[in-house]
């Protein structure tokens, strides 16, 4: 289990890297690394070369998240000025504009099935789940205020909600917020099910594994990476090496492994089996804002395939195996 | 924090100009522009960005949103298109209610809404939100009041201003406010323009800074450094704004920078034609400012060439017109300023008022000065009456009317006087006119000064406080024929007010103060140490004169005439206290500054004349400190000036009594010739010349004769009496020194019989009798010098020494004991203690032994020591002298 630098592009965008995802792979097409920047712009790069498929404008201010389609058909990106933009892949046509509040857009993701889009509502405390076919809000999870007299504004500014994960099955979704808890909801239910704690900093990043359902995996500015049996409300491991803030998780489809991204520059591959970190990359300058595993499936090489994307604007790509 | 810094440095980025000798044309300056835009816009993406990384780190952070928004208002307004975005969300607008959302209860994120809003019916809930969440909130009531003006809502948003400023005075926003509501609230321009500057005082933005030049513009205050300041900033900050370059070459015109106020329109042109806005009345605007400066800094041709294309474009205004016929009036081209002046003319029916009156007197002027004086009072004459009701008008009327001895305008001007309203004008009104009566009842070389000086007596008792009209009296009573008045002069000037020192009219106060004092020979020395004051007009201004002129010196240390009057004055001063050696020292270093100073390098004869006279202190006190070669350098350096003879008689004089004082009699002759070749109407210097005619026994075929002396000055009148007195006065005395007695009391008797007023010529005459009656023991003299001492006694304005003394003697030898006693007596109360000479002392004693015989009042001073003590006093006062050691002798025996 290692990671091999394959490609690294310096000043891949003008600014700051923030997002980084994997298109799936379509028919017509292998997987696309998508990444959006500070420079207001998302860009499409084609594996493992890295070059440069498209570049999107249209956003007014740094794009914060990217989120694909499992089908790879379709993509969105966030801006902070809260424009969820969903477009068209392969021609860029815009199919919905999402509006919410400033600051209520964060971490976005499409549900495995792809019917359903999940973002991150920041400042309202909640998450709201869009219908991917007529682009209209479904529902709102919001998480349940403490008890307690009349809450006072700033309590529920602690709970900035960050980011957001789907369960592989579908069924649940968890989100992170500033204050460190975690909540999980059953989605078939809207219904707030509980709090994992833990961290007691923000947390920036959720993934659950690929290969187990109830596994959930934090990223937190308390250095650490938490592992949760999300069901049974208990933490199975906390895994710390990082020098700083972790700001993304990502699992790799096998399942055996998960990278972190941190602002102490580096990307850190952990083998699950050990629960220890195996090998840490420093080749970015910068914060790393974004690990992730190109998803498997599609023409082309099979390989695994690890891009990272931090403040230095540059992207890296690594072979994973 | 990068993010703070970062977006200071876009709104405050200086825009430079690049080199300050480069061409201006509308490319370069263009680009110039741009490149300082971009600086300015990158800066603030960068902040930005900045900012939104914060954000996106600590996304929690509401005030974070908020410098996001008011970063991204900031770009937008530098983008060209702002306000014409319709987007129904804009960003900041967005930021801001993200930072709202977080934090509802943050009043300053509601202010921040009010602010950045686009729409005003937000911005006026949010402004009030605010207010609800903090009813003190100044900022918000500020912004509240802008939004209302807006709107059109005027008494609101007094209002609102008002709250504002009561809750928090040192905001900016709601003095500048007050300062454009000036209308509605009846300010006067100074105070808007006061409110104004408080509000560029606190916050120096470009709009408060242009708005404060355009305010100084209405209320007349473009000279104060205040603004001179503000603009120079709002120039940095807003460069690409026409109206910002124009306004500064409007300061920079009032402060007579007139290189920089050309500049400056031109990028004001610059500005216009890289702006594209090209509105023709605003062209118009710059370029006639442009015009205006170039003709007044010199560039006639260059303002010709503007005003001729203003004209091709069908531009050129009455302001316009002026300009040009000006310039080509300056060019010499007069048969076509004459033609645009007509031009002029024609569009004068046409004008607003007061510019119409500017038009009319600008016309008249140059009527005069082109064609002369008939052609302007004829066109005075045919103008319609009711311009001549405008001051500026009328005062052009009647200048021209003055100078005109026809009296042509008599009428004209006379009828519309009583049209002037405000008490500076009627003052300049009396001004004008006792000028006037100067030129029209002068003779050909004499000014008519009785009547000017009548004239502004009579309207200082309208108006006493008038500065202007006293220093016009001191100035005419100073320059008055004869000299007469001279002594009144500096007490009619005011000089204790703090800017006594400023110019009004013709002289300063401190000026004519100086020159008063300078004029009175006798200084008014309190101290008789050194003189008895004997002139009657008792001008005691003179020490404090020369006070007042280190002071005026001091406020005023460039001003050559202090520095001309102070030496004068100290020189006065040295003369009468015998020149001693500190002020001759002082005198020395002053006058060789001020030779050096490159003024009197230059040839204008007022300049020559100043030079002249400072040579001759120089000489002067070279003289008296024995450096004869040093004094003869001088006064032939004087000498050898381009004045008029009246005055370089004074120089030759000077050598004169150089030479004596070396014994070359060969050069005093010479000199003493070239004296009398020069001749001057100034009395005084044939009087000096005469006594040194006669001490050194010039020889000369003409002798300076009565005769001779009355034939120099025809035009004295009134006090060529008292000239010829003291010219016998001197006669006599020099035959006193020839021991001629008879001739003498001859010639003094007449002195005595012209000046019947002066104690002196009386004292003079008194001795004159005395040594006759010794001589001849003639009871006739002594009755005589009786007569003349009591006449001396009786006009002095305080009791001469020696008088009552010789009083006593002759009274004595005529046999009236009872007198004698009493002249003593008086005599001992003449003399300033320190001074008295051994011979009172002796006197004295004599006067005691006389009334011992008698009975005694211990009252009277000779009883207050005994006879022995006095003559101890005499010896002590003068041993030397023989006889009272011999009384001594006597009483001891």
């Amino acid at each position: 289990m290692k990671l091999a630098g394959l490609k690294s592009v310096e000043n891949a965008h003008d600014e700051s890297v923030w997002a980084a995802t994997w298109i799936p792979a379509t028919e017509t097409r292998p997987a696309l690394l998508m990444t959006g920047s500070l420079d207001e712009t998302v860009k499409l790069w084609k594996s493992d070369e890295l070059t440069l498929e498209r570049t999107n404008t249209g956003h007014c201010l740094g794009v914060v998240s990217v989120a694909a389609h499992p089908s790879g058909a379709i993509a969105a990106s966030a801006s902070l000025d809260s424009f969820v933009r969903v477009f068209d892949v392969d021609s860029n046509a815009s199919i919905a504009t999402l509006e919410a509040p400033p600051s209520e857009v964060w971490q976005m993701q499409f549900d495995p099935k792809g019917t359903t889009l999940a973002v991150a509502g920041g400042g309202s405390a909640s998450v709201q789940l869009w219908d991917t076919g007529k682009w209209k809000l479904i529902a709102t999870l919001s998480i349940p205020r403490p008890e307690g007299p009349k809450p006072s504004d700033k309590n529920s500014s602690k709970k900035f909600v960050l980011s957001v994960a789907w369960s592989p099955d579908g069924k649940r979704v968890a989100c992170g917020s500033m204050d460190g808890t975690i909540s999980v909801f059953d989605v078939a239910r809207a219904k707030f099910l509980h709090h994992l704690e833990g961290h007691f900093m923000p947390v920036r990043s959720l993934v659950y594994s690929p290969a187990n359902p109830r596994i959930l995996f934090s990223a937190s500015d308390d250095a650490h990476v938490h592992m949760y049996d999300a069901e049974g409300k208990t933490m199975v491991a906390a895994l710390s090496g990082h020098a700083s803030w972790v700001l993304s998780v990502d699992a790799s489809p096998d399942g055996a492994a998960i990278a972190t991204g941190s602002s102490d520059k580096t990307v850190r591959l952990w083998d699950l089996s050990m629960r220890a970190a195996v090998q840490t990359v420093s080749n970015h300058a910068d914060q790393v804002w974004g690990v992730t595993f190109r998803p498997p499936g599609g023409p082309g090489p099979r390989a695994g395939r690890l891009a990272s994307v931090s403040d230095d604007k540059s992207i890296s790509l690594y072979d994973y195996s | 924090m990068h993010g703070d810094i970062q977006l200071n440095y876009a709104k405050c980025f200086p825009w430079i100009e690049d080199d300050e000798n480069v061409e201006f044309d509308v490319e370069t300056f263009h680009a110039s522009i741009l490149t300082w835009k971009q600086t300015c816009y990158l800066a603030a993406t960068s902040a930005k960005k900045s900012y939104q990384r914060a954000l996106h780190l600590a996304p929690w952070q509401a005030n974070l949103y908020i410098d996001i928004g008011i970063a991204s208002d900031l770009i937008s307004s530098m983008n060209e298109n702002y306000g014409q975005d319709q987007h129904p969300w804009q960003l900041s607008e967005k930021m801001v209610l993200g930072a709202l959302l977080l934090e509802g209860d943050n009043y300053e994120f509601w202010v921040a809404l009010g602010c950045l809003s686009g729409y005003n019916a937000l911005r006026q809930h949010a402004l009030i939100r605010g207010l609800q969440l903090d009813v003190s909130l100044a900022v918000a009531w500020a912004y509240l009041g802008k939004l209302y003006r807006e709107e059109g809502e005027k008494s609101l948003a007094r209002l609102a201003f008002d709250c504002s400023r009561s809750i928090d005075p040192s905001l900016s926003l709601p003095w500048a406010g007050m300062s454009a509501d000036s209308q509605i609230r009846d300010m006067t321009p100074e105070e808007a323009f006061e409110s104004c500057s408080r509000a560029a005082q606190i916050l120096p933005v470009a709009e408060f800074q242009v708005g404060l030049a355009k305010l100084a513009l209405i209320s007349g205050s473009l000279m104060s450094s205040q603004v001179f300041g503000a603009i120079r900033q709002a120039v940095q900050k807003a460069p690409h704004y026409p109206e910002t370059h124009n306004l500064h070459g409007l300061v920079c015109e009032a402060r007579s920078e007139y290189q920089a106020a050309i500049t400056s329109f031109r990028l004001a042109r610059c500005a216009i034609i890289s702006s594209g806005d090209t509105s023709k009345s605003c062209l118009q605007d710059i370029a006639v400012n442009l015009a205006r400066s170039l003709s007044k800094a010199g560039y006639a041709a260059d303002a010709v060439q503007e005003c001729e294309s203003l004209r091709k474009e069908g531009m050129l205004d009455s302001e316009g017109l002026q300009i040009y016929a000006f310039c080509l009036w300056q060019l010499g081209e007069n048969d076509h300023a004459l033609s645009v002046v007509r031009n002029l003319a024609s569009s004068v029916s046409a004008m607003e008022r007061a510019f119409a009156a500017a038009s009319v007197s600008f016309i008249c002027r140059m009527l005069y000065y082109i064609s002369g004086l008939d052609l302007a009072v004829s066109s005075i004459l045919k103008m319609p009456k009711e311009f001549l009701q405008s001051t500026k008008v009328w005062i052009v009327a009647s200048a021209i009317h003055a100078l005109d001895h026809s009296n042509r305008l008599a009428l004209a001007v006379s009828s519309s006087q009583y049209s002037l309203l405000s008490h500076d004008e009627i003052i300049e009104k009396h001004y004008l006119t006792a000028l006037a009566n100067l030129v029209k009842h002068g003779s050909d070389y004499c000014l008519g000064f009785q009547s000017g000086i009548s004239h502004v007596k009579n309207a200082l008792h309208s108006y006493p406080n008038s500065n202007l009209l006293r220093n016009l009296l001191g100035h005419l009573l100073l320059s008055c024929e004869e000299w007469k008045e001279t002594h009144v002069a500096s007490r009619c000037c005011i000089t204790e007010a703090p800017n006594c020192a400023s110019k009004q009219g013709l002289k300063s106060g401190c000026e004519i103060l100086g020159a008063g004092a300078v004029a009175c020979y006798a200084i008014g020395n309190v101290d008789p140490k050194f003189s008895y004051p004997a002139c009657g007009y008792q001008c005691l201004n003179g020490p404090g004169a020369v006070q007042e002129l280190q002071k005026y010196m001091h406020q005023e240390p460039w001003n050559h005439r202090a520095q001309y009057l102070l030496i004068l004055n100290l020189l006065q001063k040295a003369r009468e206290e015998r020149f001693p050696s500190n002020i001759c020292v002082i005198l020395e270093r002053l006058i060789l500054v001020a030779l050096s100073n490159e003024f009197y390098s230059r040839e204008s004869m007022s300049y020559q004349y100043q030079k002249f006279q400072l040579l001759l202190c120089a000489s002067e006190i070279s003289l008296q400190g024995g450096n004869i070669a040093g004094c003869i350098k001088h006064a032939k350096n004087a000498s050898s000036l381009l004045i008029p003879n009246n005055y370089l008689f004074f120089g030759h004089l000077l050598l004169c009594r150089a030479y004596a004082a070396v014994d070359d009699y060969t050069n005093l002759q010479q000199q003493y010739i070239r004296c009398l070749e020069l001749e001057t109407d100034y009395h005084i210097g044939w009087v000096c010349l005469k006594i040194i005619e006669s001490l050194y026994n010039v020889e000369s075929d003409s002798k300076i004769s009565v005769l001779s002396f009355k034939k120099c000055s025809k035009e004295w009148k009134k006090s060529l009496n008292m000239w010829i007195a003291v010219f016998n006065l001197v006669l006599g005395l020099i035959y006193l020194w020839k021991e001629e007695y008879f001739s003498a009391e001859e010639s003094i008797a007449q002195a005595c019989s012209l000046a019947s007023s002066e104690s002196c010529l009386f004292l003079c005459h008194g001795v004159a009798c005395v040594r006759l009656a010794r001589q001849f023991c003639s009871s006739d003299y002594l009755s005589l010098a009786v007569n003349s001492l009591t006449s001396a006694h009786a006009n002095s304005v305080i009791p001469l020494p020696i008088v009552s003394l010789l009083l006593a003697q002759a009274e004595g030898s005529l046999g009236l004991k009872q007198n004698w006693e009493k002249n003593l007596r008086l005599e001992w109360y003449s003399w300033p203690p320190e001074m008295r000479p051994a011979e009172l002392f002796f006197q004295m004693h004599l006067l005691s032994i006389q009334s011992e015989s008698g009975f005694k009042t211990p009252s009277r001073v000779e009883f207050c020591q005994s006879s022995l003590k006095w003559v101890l006093r005499a010896i002590h006062t003068n041993p030397s002298s023989l006889r009272y050691w011999n009384i001594l002798h006597k009483l001891m025996e």
